[in-house]
């Protein structure tokens, strides 16, 4: 990718893949989603997940699975109000950029 | 490098980091990695790029270097951790060298592909500073050696009073009992020597007084043949003594020593 996603994006995009389950997500699948959509390395989220707890936009809880924890993330009320902020700032920041760079190509 | 063989490393390097975020960063990437299952644990892992690098990563980001975010610097604003496109986490701080097989470069060439002058400026700076703190880091490198040396002797002229007072002790306490045989040892031979001695000069004694008074002259005799039991119960306490504690001390120390000896052996 030629650019770069910032901390607030990434974090953004983060907590968008993980509202996206009402019952949670886990580590892994998070890491494959965003990495859907941006090109991450396996190892970016694990600090990135850390700060969101700590953050209390996400809350964690150990749910056993085929007799062992996996440990699932789920988005908190000020999670979601942070979501919403990313959400409004993107679209009027994204809105911008593409005019003026669909601008120049017509 | 198998999934074991990573979360094991990984937990040797984050040794030093409080017992909570260490089980919480070892649950979380042991979880990634069972859940990547068979198909995918090898690729996961062959991105982590080392153990080094997912600790100095958690290590960073404990010590709070991540929270942070970015920064202005002459070059305007800049976020040492997406500097890269592919996010990877903290590399300029610490991360050592991908010694497996330099992903790491990869990302860097993939990155020049781009046409990314900040690419292959980064793949360089973060390559000599990997390269020297991963010497620091490794297991069983020269430095860590000397280090180890080095810190042993320290311990030793630290801890030496301790030693002195503790090994003193016990030094004084083994003199002693040493000092407690070899007076047993020496006492039943002297004794026995002695009531053997002072039986037959009292009875001699006695016999010649017989004459002059008799009744002093039997009561001597009687303490003869009293001082002839003491030695021959000194003869018994000898065969004792001599026939059955000192073998049984000289096995004890012998054995002692062996026990000492093969331990070091074992150890070594």
């Amino acid at each position: 990718m030629v650019f770069n996603t910032g901390a607030a994006l990434l974090d953004a995009i983060v907590l968008a893949v993980v509202s996206r389950e009402q019952q949670g997500t886990y580590g892994y699948r998070i890491t494959q989603d965003v990495r859907g959509v941006i090109d991450i390395s396996e190892s970016t989220l694990y600090p990135v997940l850390r700060r969101l707890l700590k953050e209390n936009c996400l809350e964690s809880y150990d749910l056993a699975i085929d007799g062992r924890n996996r440990r699932y993330y789920r988005i908190t009320e000020s999670g979601r109000l942070q979501l919403n902020l990313y959400r409004g700032e993107w679209s009027s920041y994204s809105q911008k950029i593409s005019r003026i760079l669909e601008e120049e190509q017509g | 490098m198998r999934r074991e063989e990573f979360i094991r490393e990984l937990e040797y390097l984050l040794q030093d980091v409080s017992e909570a975020d260490k089980e919480d960063a070892i649950a979380y990437y042991r979880d990634y990695l069972e859940e990547a299952g068979d198909d995918h644990e090898e690729e996961a892992i062959r991105e982590f790029g080392s153990p080094e690098r997912v600790a100095a990563i958690i290590r960073a980001d404990l010590d709070g270097r991540l929270d942070g975010g970015g920064e202005f610097t002459e070059n305007g604003y800049q976020d040492e951790r997406f500097r890269d496109p592919r996010y990877q986490v903290a590399e300029r701080h610490e991360l050592p060298e991908v010694t497996e097989n330099n992903t790491w470069q990869e990302a860097g060439e993939g990155q020049n592909g781009h046409g990314s002058h900040a690419g292959g400026r980064f793949k360089g700076e973060g390559k000599g500073d990997g390269r020297r703190r991963g010497g620091l880091l490794s297991k069983g490198s020269p430095v860590s050696q000397v280090l180890k040396v080095i810190l042993i002797v320290a311990l030793v002229c630290v801890a030496s009073p301790v030693f002195l007072g503790v090994g003193g002790g016990f030094v004084g306490i083994a003199t002693g009992l040493l000092a407690l045989l070899v007076a047993v040892v020496v006492l039943a031979a002297v004794g026995t020597v002695a009531a053997f001695i002072g039986a037959i000069a009292l009875i001699v004694l006695g016999f010649g007084m017989m004459f002059a008074y008799p009744w002093s002259g039997v009561l001597l005799i009687g303490c003869g043949i009293f001082a002839m039991g003491l030695g021959f119960l000194g003869v018994v306490v000898c065969i004792l003594v001599y026939g059955k504690l000192i073998p049984f001390c000289v096995c004890g120390v012998a054995n002692w020593l062996n026990r000492l000896l093969y331990r070091r052996r074992d150890r070594v």
